[in-house]
Order: C-alpha cells, then sequence, then structure tokens
C-alpha cells in the first residue's frame, strides 16, 4: 500500500481545528508516572481499562445508590455522521474529555459543560477503511506525553497534540498489499510506547501483528506476529497454512507493571470457517493447532518477545476468539491472578506469572447458558472438553452464534464486593461451512467459507444478562435477565452503582450488592460503545457512548424486529450525566 | 422468522446446486439459490462460477442463509433494486454499511452475483 502511505501519510494532509470558544485548556502532563497509577487517581479516566488493572471500577462515590435516582443529563455532544455508531470509550483527562467517533474523527471537549476545545479529522483513504465489513468505527485513543493516540482503519497510528489536536506525527504502520486490514481498537500507552492490534482474524495474510509505537516520534520499537512468527507457530499450522491464517489482536490488551508484561487477546485463524470437521488436526485449509491464534499472548513489553501464551480455543472452528481485550488483575490470598473472557463465553483465570509457559489456569469456567459447541471446560487445565465440529456442506445450530457468548464490550470487577460484573448474550446460527478457495497468501483479503441464519435458542426467544459473580471461582451472587443483550461495556463504582448501557437505549443503574434497578434514563438509541466516571469542577460526571450499527448488533433486527429495525446506524453521541 | 420454512426452501435451493443446474446470467433471470452461473457476455469464464461458493466467501458475513434472510445486511431475495442497481451497490459497496468488491472480484464474478440475487424467491411472500 505504499500508494495510499505516500498519499496520506503527514501533518499537511490532516485537518485539525480548534475552536474558538475562548475557554483554557487545563489538561495536564500525563507521564508514565502518571499512568502507572491511574487506580489511584479515579478522578480521571487515563486509559481504554481505566488503569493497569483493567477493572472498569471508580472509585468516586458523589453519585451513589442513594442518589444516582436524581442522576440527569448534564450536556450532550453529537459528532454528527459516525458510522456504524460511536464505539468507543471516553477519556477524561483535568477536566477534559476526549473521545473518537467513526471514520477518524476525535474530539476535545471541556468535561464540565461539553464546549468543544477542538477536533481533529483524519483524511482516510476510503477504498481501504471502508473495504472489510467490520470498518470505519474506532473503539477509542489513548493519552500520555502531551498526546493523543489513535489508530486509524487504514494502517495508521496518529499522535495529537492534547492542546490544540494539531498533528504530532502521521505514520503508516500496517501495509498489507492488496488487502485493508487496520486497527480499529484503542491504543494503550506502555512505558514511553504506544501499543495497538491490528484486525483481520478472517483476513487472508500474515501476520496479525500487535505493534509498540515510539509514543514522541512514531517509529515502530516491536512488532509481535499472532502467527508465523516463529517456528512454534508455523509447525501448528499445516502446509504452510499461516501465510493466510489472518490472526491479529483487534481489542485493547492490558500491562502488567509486576512482571513487565503485556498481555493480549489475539483473534481467530483463517479460514473462517474450517472444513476440516473432526479431522481438523491433519486435514483441511489449516490443519493443526494455529499458534498464536484465539490465545493469550503474554510479552516483553521491551522488546515484544513472547514470554508465555495460552492457546483458549486450539483450532478455533468457531470464531469464538479471545480478543477479547479485558484482562483484569486481582490479587487473592498473596496469589496474582489474571482474569480473561473470550468469545465463547469462557472465563479463564490465569496464574500472573508469565514465568509458567504456557499459563497456568487456575481455573476456567462458562459463563454462557445455552452453548452447545462443546460441553464445557476442563476448570484444571483450561481444555475444551466435547468439542463439536462444523462439517463442510452440512447445516449445523451452533450456540453461541459467530458473535459469541461474550462480545468485545468490557465487564466490571468492583474490589469493594469483590464481584465481577459481566454480560452475557444469548442466541445462536444454523451454519453450513464451505470450502472457500484460498485467496493469495500476504493479500489480506477475506478468507471466509460460510453461510448461516442466526436463530433463537431452543425453547425460548435470545436473551442476554448481566451476573455478578466471584471472578475466579466464578460462583454467582445474583443476575439479572435482560430481554436485549446488552452490548455496552460496564462501569462499577464505589458508590455501590453498576451502569449497565442497554441494547434499547435504556441506560441502567444497578445497586452493585443487589442487582437492584435504581435508575433508568432512555438516551434514545442502543448503545454499544465505552463508559467512564470523572470529576470535573469538583463534581462527578458519567459519560457514556451512544449509536448502534455494530455487526453483533445487526442480528437484533432480525431476532428482536422493533425497535431495532428503525434503529439508526450512522450516528450517535456522547451522554454526560450528573446530579442537579 | 419462519425457520422452518426458510429452511426447506434452502434445501431445494442447495438440491438444485447438487443437480448442477446452469443459467446464464440476463437482466432479470430466474436463478435458484446455489445454482451455478456461467456469466455472459463473453469471453466466457474458464471455470464455472458457484455462486454458492461465492457467497459464503463474500457476502454471509452480513447476508444470512445465502441472501434469503434479513442478518447484519438486508434481505436479498425479492430486492426491488434493478440488476444494474444490485451489480452498482456490489461493485461499489455502501460506505459504513457494506464494502464494495470491484476490486476483488471479476465483472464476470458480479454479473453473476446479481443474476443469482435477481433470482431467489422471497420466502416470506
Amino acid at each position: 500500500m505504499k500508494r495510499w502511505s505516500t498519499r496520506l501519510t503527514g501533518a499537511a494532509l490532516a485537518l485539525s481545528a480548534t475552536a474558538m470558544i475562548g475557554i483554557s485548556m487545563q489538561a495536564g502532563a500525563v507521564e508514565w508516572d502518571r499512568l502507572r497509577n491511574a487506580d489511584k487517581d479515579p478522578n480521571n479516566w487515563l486509559m481504554y481499562h481505566g488503569s493497569f488493572n483493567g477493572h472498569h471500577y471508580s472509585d468516586l462515590s458523589q453519585i451513589n445508590a442513594q442518589n444516582v435516582k436524581n442522576l440527569q443529563v448534564a450536556w450532550i455532544h453529537t459528532p454528527g455522521a459516525s458510522k456504524r455508531g460511536v464505539q468507543s470509550f471516553p477519556l477524561a483527562v483535568d477536566g477534559v474529555l476526549y473521545y473518537a467517533s467513526a471514520s477518524g474523527q476525535v474530539w476535545a471537549l471541556d468535561g464540565a459543560s461539553g464546549e468543544m476545545v477542538w477536533k481533529y479529522q483524519a483524511k482516510l483513504d476510503q477504498d481501504r477503511s471502508e473495504g472489510t465489513f467490520y470498518n470505519p468505527y474506532t473503539r477509542g485513543l489513548a493519552v500520555g506525553y502531551g498526546n493523543v493516540y489513535i489508530g486509524t482503519t487504514d494502517g495508521r497510528m496518529i499522535a495529537l497534540d492534547m492542546k490544540s489536536g494539531k498533528v504530532v506525527w502521521d505514520k503508516t504502520i500496517l501495509t498489507v498489499e492488496g488487502g485493508n486490514k487496520g486497527f480499529t481498537g484503542a491504543p494503550v500507552v506502555v512505558k514511553g510506547m504506544v501499543v495497538i492490534g491490528s484486525n483481520g482474524g478472517e483476513l487472508s495474510g500474515c501476520c496479525g501483528p500487535i505493534f509498540a509505537v515510539d509514543a514522541k516520534t512514531g517509529e515502530v520499537r516491536w512488532q509481535f506476529d499472532t502467527i508465523g512468527g516463529d517456528e512454534r507457530s508455523k509447525a501448528s499450522w499445516g502446509n504452510d497454512s499461516w501465510k493466510t491464517g489472518g490472526g491479529g489482536g483487534w481489542m485493547t490488551g492490558n500491562y502488567d507493571e509486576s512482571t513487565n508484561s503485556i498481555w493480549w487477546g489475539t483473534a481467530n485463524p483463517a479460514p473462517d470457517y474450517d472444513w476440516g470437521g473432526d479431522k481438523w488436526k491433519t486435514t483441511g485449509a489449516r490443519p493443526g493447532d494455529n499458534l498464536y491464534s484465539s490465545s493469550v499472548v503474554v510479552l516483553n513489553a521491551d522488546t515484544g518477545e513472547l514470554k508465555s501464551w495460552f492457546q483458549e480455543m486450539p483450532h478455533d472452528a468457531w470464531d469464538f476468539d479471545s480478543a477479547v481485550g479485558e484482562f483484569m488483575k486481582i490479587e487473592r490470598n498473596g496469589t496474582q491472578y489474571m482474569v480473561h473472557p473470550n468469545k465463547g463465553g469462557i472465563i479463564f483465570v490465569y496464574n500472573a506469572d508469565p514465568a509458567n509457559a504456557p499459563l497456568k489456569v487456575e481455573n476456567a469456567y462458562m459463563v454462557g447458558k445455552t452453548f452447545n459447541y462443546v460441553k464445557g471446560v476442563d476448570p484444571k487445565t483450561g481444555q475444551l472438553m466435547g468439542r463439536r465440529e462444523l462439517p463442510e456442506g452440512k447445516h449445523t445450530n451452533v450456540c453461541p452464534a459467530i458473535d459469541g457468548n461474550i462480545s468485545w464490550n468490557a465487564g466490571s470487577y468492583n474490589p469493594n464486593t469483590g464481584l465481577l460484573y459481566k454480560v452475557v448474550q444469548e442466541w445462536c446460527f444454523d451454519i453450513e461451512v464451505v470450502k472457500a478457495d484460498a485467496p493469495p497468501a500476504f493479500s489480506g483479503q477475506t478468507y471466509f467459507g460460510a453461510s448461516w441464519t442466526s436463530t433463537h435458542p431452543e425453547g425460548r426467544k435470545a436473551f442476554g444478562h448481566v451476573s455478578a459473580r466471584d471472578p475466579l471461582s466464578g460462583k454467582i451472587k445474583w443476575e439479572k435477565e435482560y430481554k436485549y443483550p446488552p452490548l455496552a461495556s460496564l462501569l462499577s463504582t464505589k458508590g455501590n452503582v453498576l451502569f449497565v448501557p442497554g441494547a434499547d437505549g435504556i441506560i441502567e443503574a444497578l445497586d452493585t450488592r443487589t442487582g437492584a434497578s435504581l435508575w433508568r434514563h432512555n438516551d434514545g438509541i442502543g448503545h454499544h460503545g465505552g463508559i467512564i466516571t470523572y470529576t470535573a469542577k469538583g463534581k462527578q460526571f458519567v459519560a457514556v457512548a451512544t449509536g448502534w450499527g455494530s455487526h453483533v448488533s445487526g442480528n437484533y433486527c432480525p431476532l428482536f424486529g422493533e425497535p431495532f429495525c428503525s434503529m439508526p446506524t450512522d450516528n450517535g453521541q456522547l451522554l454526560v450525566f450528573a446530579l442537579p | 422468522m419462519n425457520v422452518f420454512a426458510s429452511q426447506a426452501l434452502l434445501a431445494v435451493a442447495m438440491a438444485a446446486m447438487t443437480a448442477g443446474i446452469g443459467v446464464h446470467a440476463a437482466d432479470e433471470p430466474t436463478v435458484e439459490p446455489g445454482a451455478e452461473v456461467t456469466a455472459t457476455p463473453a469471453p466466457p469464464p474458464a471455470k464455472p462460477i458457484n455462486v454458492k461458493t461465492m457467497f459464503a466467501m463474500n457476502c454471509s458475513w452480513c447476508h444470512d442463509g445465502y441472501g434469503l434472510h434479513a442478518g447484519k445486511g438486508p434481505k436479498l431475495a425479492g430486492t426491488q433494486m434493478t440488476a444494474a442497481q444490485v451489480y452498482l451497490r456490489i461493485a461499489k459497496g455502501k460506505s459504513g454499511m457494506m464494502p464494495g468488491f470491484e476490486k476483488t472480484l471479476s465483472k464476470d464474478q458480479i454479473d453473476a452475483f446479481v443474476a443469482y440475487i435477481k433470482g431467489l424467491k422471497d420466502p416470506d411472500s
């Protein structure tokens, strides 16, 4: 894609504007010490997962279970057209709120009033940005070293000056000749670097990289290939099929300072789906385990070298990849655990010590209720039990559908209750696997072979549920069923409030201890983005992204009918709530 | 959603494909789902275009049941779009909704898709 990079890279072609609204910028410096201590800074939301604990939790309690019933809209920001809705997580830094809308738009707003500070619009290569079926949305930003960072769907990383929105650097990081790979996930700043993973599990090519670029210059510091990067990986792809094997890491992983490790979840292999059936170890398009697809990889943060891994879905036959970005670090009785969910509806509890290679599984449990693709997971080894392969040319009803029991939306762990809050979605599909022609190696073209129809679980309509459970044992404390499975991320606070932004536009506050409903508000359109809380001018705010149109949300019209069939898929807003 | 009816229709479609039914594309052809379609005009493709395989490779992410049902994208069977409009949509896509395929599919392949889609019988009508 040299043609594109030549045409597009560089500040000269980026559009940036500082709004003339006369408010002073208050954003302070965000250096490494501040980021690594983000869990102790509840007034701000400094990274996608809130802090390197990955808890999506806030110590703020001005808004609490007693007064949340009084919550009301403080201000609204409308970004204009945002294809597939606003899916991103806002960030809050010293009274300024930053967020991204689709097609490379970045906004800086006054956190108390919503007044615009600046706007940036990346000039994207539209052919590449919209050349796959899951573009051109973006899931968020990173901040650090005076910059705001965004990855783009045409494979670039861009650093913007936090105060002005002007381009500091703009680099093409990912080029796949003839293909469409890019970045949809939010980056994360780690020790002077910006780390981001590529999308494209279904796209032919190699090697689904995760990058670390220099935060000040944009130069690539290291690259980890999720497939085909070492001999162990290559040996697990028969017939050199790693060359068309997809991979990637499309959501935002995390960093564990205690071991100086990046934890990242990886995408599914291509083709999606394989036709090897029961003989997948020796036949089909990609014989073997297909390392390190649908896995967790633990990397040396300084070098990108692989320290450890665990393949959660060996030879992923269902597109239940592990790219879900949550890595919740939890300490109990002197042991450090890393809790990670995947699309198959399995929550893996790892020992956080990457000296174990592969990673040591301390527990694994299923959170879905209607799954039939496996009989279960071995809690001691993390191995799948009773796999159900998908034969070529036959219709098979599989639960969950390709969308998974768990999507990319983040749950929340509240250290005060000791509970993990997580959304689970329950529907199925009738799938026929079709033997696909292989695209050229390294081409980035779609490598996909199946047809399906979304279906309801046997004996009942599709549904969702939010559960509160012990994150290590999986034992449920309470559970609330939802007619329409929520697709947005959750937020819990020290004020004993759990916010659940709903699919139908209703945002609800639940009591973290009981699940009792405390407050509801109709935001007018579905949610499938992020939610944060922060303070500005001494007051606590809750900011939630709205907008509909992701691929998972596309199931809701055929499954549920209205209001989803009439829900717009090309806009959204940022709604910010506060007490009167 | 009448899953059983749709499955029955799809079974008919698959049977047609298995039987190797092939037709030549025209403006408004009648083609059963899954049928093999030899695109026109000349030059003829090196081998028959298997629409079922092509559909599974390019369209199924969004269009359910080989186009017979609404999915993430709309139901294709019974589309009110003209053949020319269908061609244009496949070639150019729809911003924010659907990628264009003119760089990865040949004209003959897109013609075959147009014939297939316009020939689909709406299972709900």
